[in-house]
């Protein structure tokens, strides 16, 4: 196996006296899919934090293609090629969709963009990659609305989007079909498969479906620690797992991916 | 001796300028509020107690007396207007408060003209209090002590009575008090009532130290947010601390560099602020 | 596709036309005056308010630092007026980066408070230091500057002075409204929290602001205290902080030209009721709740209503293509106002 892309050594995370985090060490291939799971406050979402810089660990380390990036910051991450979605939808409403993710392009060069007389036309490759983005998460037809005025499924697909168009090494995705209709879960997964094509994509999602589906690498947490990890097939076999869930502490289903993985 | 004077002087003026901040600091705490109208609420106070005393009434019945008038008139300006700003961002909240400071002042100066007056102490407190050779106005050191009744008194109503649990937990989060089903319209307006008659009250309590003038609406307001951002937004030992810690650097500076004390105010504001930006008892 | 109003072309014709035109319609050149230089300053609180969403009560700091730098520049050290006026912009741009750089340091309301805590700072500063700054008294016997050796003692001709100053610095503000960095503070003020997680050193553009508006705002207070001669410690104080922000506000933090309009609406109504009424301040007030309750796109809203009501269009609240409409922060989401065309919108909201 090849130097892993995203690494963590022994990482955790406390707040006061609540260890929200504890000897968190992750793997991830480049290229691969790779999901986190877990039932509500095992740690997924402050472990995204921790990584995308949002929180300071108060142990271990983090190296992003074999460098370094415990205490570097969070706008220094992103152009180092750490790019991330959020789980409650973020995105700049009064803004043109195109707006929206020319800045997210433009954001891998954010000191050019301190220059007050330089225009904005000027960084082509960020004008070129807003186009890009918009075919590919099929937003065209709606680039010139106002992001806040898209409907809850388009925003979903603008929201990861808007991480994709740092064209980042490693991307991070909270829960990217939350609050989804069915029709949209579908054009997501198929976003996201698509994804782990040319980018590593680490992800966080309740909809089993999903991530029985779409997964290299499944690791489930709880209680702020890593519980058990491997490929699908082994992790929803597991005696371990199958225990956490029986405890009904997630959402989604477990028994259709069977049909999808062999 | 004269620092004994000057850190007592400050005492009694921190005390005050605690009533302000700690008015100022529970509206916003409950009702995510910045009221800009908390200098008019005391500068009202102020020139209700000096008109009480004018027309012959007691010290002590137009002191408590001018505070309830500013706590009524408070809820009836919640009620009537800041009720339907709530929901708009911080800058409209801003600009009504302004525009509702305005109208007092000016009120103010139709009413009792731009010059402003003195307030007598009380008879009883008009005399000095002699221990050796130092000598001290009998009505400052009534603030003193009143004021350090008030405070218990008011961490007590905020710490320990429903009405204080309600608060704090409004604070943490306002969805709550609705769920937990509280009238939340209600007590939104006693605690506005609540912050502003503090305001009101020490407004009336220094009327009889500094005299009434219009303009001291706007001054009092400066002093309430550097108190605020000193002691940390919603933090009533903050508003204790830096309340007492501004009066007494203001106090003393008045003997060591009189044109310079209101400055080192500030400054030391800025001072504080750029080695603790959340405020000495700041949350996070 | 922009709507008509907001392109920048017809901004600034609407600002070349109010310059051509005031010399018509008033009598008082020192008043045409002070509606330019004045509004110079409020498109430069504009910037902070209606670009990055940072409501600065400081801006009379800057402004008064400029008639201070004029005042100190042309009366003690003889210094000629064009050095005093870019030595006005860099001192500006640097009080302002640093009030910036420790107010920022807070959000939200703490900011507004910090920034009105510097204000009286800087007042008491001006006020303590008298041996410099005239304290009370102000600075006197400023004189005009002189071009091509003639003084601009004659009020029209400072207001050509000022007129051509004015037009020049509201274009460069423009430039900036509309550059990489103005957009992106466009972005900081919707959602800071995403600005920086897509890779914005948000700090950054919002000190950067705050110099671009402080130098503006400098540069407006040092041609104010050559225009009336002082610079007075009212330039200072923190009735000129409320004053330019009343007057951001009350012509609509949308645009670079609704402030030109909030600035002469204000002094011009100032003028005319002061005169009447010296208690006007109380219309004053009663003017900014109005403004609270009912006109919080300001009086730009207003003339976007008239407008629509003309060409039957309805009024423009959408984004435009190339360049985002600067929605007025203070103002509800424009998702509101538009029509959400795929069914099952769901609102936008933590769970």
């Amino acid at each position: 196996m090849s130097a892993p892309i995203l690494a963590t050594d022994a990482l955790g995370v406390r707040y006061g006296s609540f260890v929200a985090l504890q000897d968190v060490t992750l793997r991830i291939a480049e290229n691969s899919v790779h999901s986190i799971i877990g039932p509500n406050g095992a740690g997924k979402t402050t472990l995204f934090h921790a990584l995308t810089g949002r929180i300071a660990p108060s142990a271990g380390r983090i190296a992003l293609a074999g460098r370094d990036i415990t205490r570097t910051a969070d706008h220094e991450r992103v152009r180092l090629g750490l790019a991330r979605s959020f789980q409650v939808t973020s995105l700049f409403p009064t803004l043109s969709v195109r707006e929206n993710l020319r800045l997210a392009a433009q954001g891998k060069t954010p000191w050019q963009a301190l220059a007050p007389w330089r225009r904005a036309e000027a960084n082509r490759p960020a004008l070129a990659m807003a186009e890009t983005m918009l075919e590919r998460l099929d937003l065209t037809r709606v680039a010139l609305r106002a992001a806040g005025a898209l409907s809850h499924g388009q925003q979903r697909r603008l929201e990861v989007g808007m991480a994709m168009a740092a064209a980042p090494k490693v991307i991070l995705l909270d829960e990217p079909t939350s609050g989804m209709g069915i029709d949209d879960i579908a054009a997501m997964t198929a976003l996201i498969r698509d994804l782990g094509r040319d980018h590593t994509v680490l992800f966080i999602e309740h909809n089993m479906g999903i991530v029985m589906n779409i997964s290299d690498t499944v690791t489930v947490m709880r209680a702020g620690r890593v519980l058990v990890e491997g490929p699908p097939a082994r992790v929803r076999d597991d005696p371990e797992v199958r225990r956490a869930y029986l405890g009904n502490m997630i959402t989604g289903d477990l028994t259709p991916a069977r049909a999808h993985v062999s | 001796m004269t620092y004994l004077f000057q850190i007592l002087n400050g005492l009694g003026l921190g005390m005050l300028y605690f009533l302000l901040a700690v008015g100022l600091s529970i509206i916003f705490g409950l009702l995510q509020f910045v009221n800009f109208a908390h200098g008019a609420f005391y500068l009202l106070g102020a020139y209700l107690a000096y008109e009480g005393v004018e027309r012959g009434l007691s010290f002590w019945v137009a002191m408590p007396l001018a505070a309830l008038v500013v706590a009524g008139l408070a809820a009836l300006t919640e009620r009537l207007l800041l009720r339907r700003v709530y929901k708009l961002p911080h800058t409209f909240h801003i600009l009504v408060t302004v525009g509702l400071a305005l109208v007092v002042q000016e009120l103010v100066i139709i009413i009792w003209g731009p010059i402003g007056g003195n307030v007598a102490p009380p008879e009883a407190l008009s005399g000095v209090m002699i221990l050796g050779d130092f000598v001290y106005p009998e009505y400052r050191l009534f603030v003193i002590g009143f004021t350090a009744i008030l405070a218990a008194g008011l961490w007590w109503l905020l710490d320990r009575t429903r009405l204080g649990a309600i608060v704090r937990a409004g604070s943490e989060s306002p969805a709550n008090m609705a769920l937990l089903g509280y009238d939340t319209l209600r007590i939104n307006t006693a605690v506005f009532a609540l912050g502003a008659g503090l305001a009101g009250l020490a407004g009336a309590l220094a009327a009889p130290i500094r005299g009434v003038e219009p303009f001291m609406g706007v001054e009092a307001l400066g002093i309430a947010f550097v108190v605020v951002v000193i002691g940390g937004m919603g933090s009533y030992a903050g508003a204790l601390a830096a309340g007492i810690l501004v009066g007494i650097a203001q106090s003393l500076m008045a003997t060591l560099w009189p044109e310079g004390a209101r400055l080192v105010i500030y400054l030391g504001m800025a001072g504080i602020i750029m080695a603790m930006p959340r405020g000495l008892f700041g949350r996070a | 596709m922009i709507p008509l109003l907001d392109r920048p072309l017809v901004q600034f014709g609407l600002a070349l036309a109010a310059v051509l035109i005031l010399p018509l319609v008033m009598r008082s050149g020192t008043l045409a005056s002070e509606i330019l230089i004045y509004g110079l300053a409020v498109a430069a609180c504009n910037l902070l308010l209606g670009y990055t969403g940072l409501l600065s009560f400081g801006q009379g700091i800057f402004f008064g630092l400029g008639s201070y730098v004029a005042g100190l520049g042309l009366v003690r050290a003889g210094l000629p007026a064009p050095v005093m006026l870019l030595l006005s912009l860099a001192l500006g741009a640097l009080v302002a980066a640093a009030v910036g750089w420790v107010s920022i340091r807070r959000q939200g309301v703490y900011f507004v408070m910090l920034t009105l805590a510097f204000s009286q700072m800087f007042y008491f500063l001006a006020y303590t230091f008298s041996g410099l700054t005239g304290g009370d008294n102000g600075l006197l016997d400023i004189p005009r500057p002189r071009l091509a050796g003639t003084v601009l003692s004659d009020p029209w001709t400072y207001y050509a002075f000022v007129a051509v100053l004015f037009l020049g610095l509201f274009a460069a503000l423009q430039r900036v409204a509309l550059s990489t960095f103005g957009r992106t503070l466009l972005a900081i003020r919707d959602n800071e929290g995403r600005a920086g997680a897509i890779g914005y050193p948000v700090r950054a553009f919002k000190v950067a602001a705050f110099a671009i508006s402080g130098a503006v705002t400098a540069f407006a207070g040092a041609l104010h205290a050559m225009l009336i001669g002082v610079a007075p410690l009212s330039n200072i104080d923190y009735h000129t902080s409320e004053t330019l922000l009343i007057m951001t506000i009350v012509g609509g933090s949308a645009n670079l030209f609704a402030s030109l309009l909030g600035a002469g609406a204000y002094l011009l109504a100032a003028d005319a009721l002061s005169a009447i009424w010296p208690r006007w301040l109380l219309l004053l007030g009663l003017l900014l709740i109005v403004i609270t309750l009912f006109l919080q796109r300001g009086l730009w809203g207003l003339i976007e209503h008239a407008v629509a009501l003309v060409t039957r269009a309805p009024p423009p609240d959408g984004p435009a293509p190339d360049r985002p409409v600067v929605t007025d922060p203070a103002v509800a989401p424009v998702a509101e106002a538009l029509p959400a065309s795929d069914a099952g919108r769901a609102p936008e909201v933590a769970r």
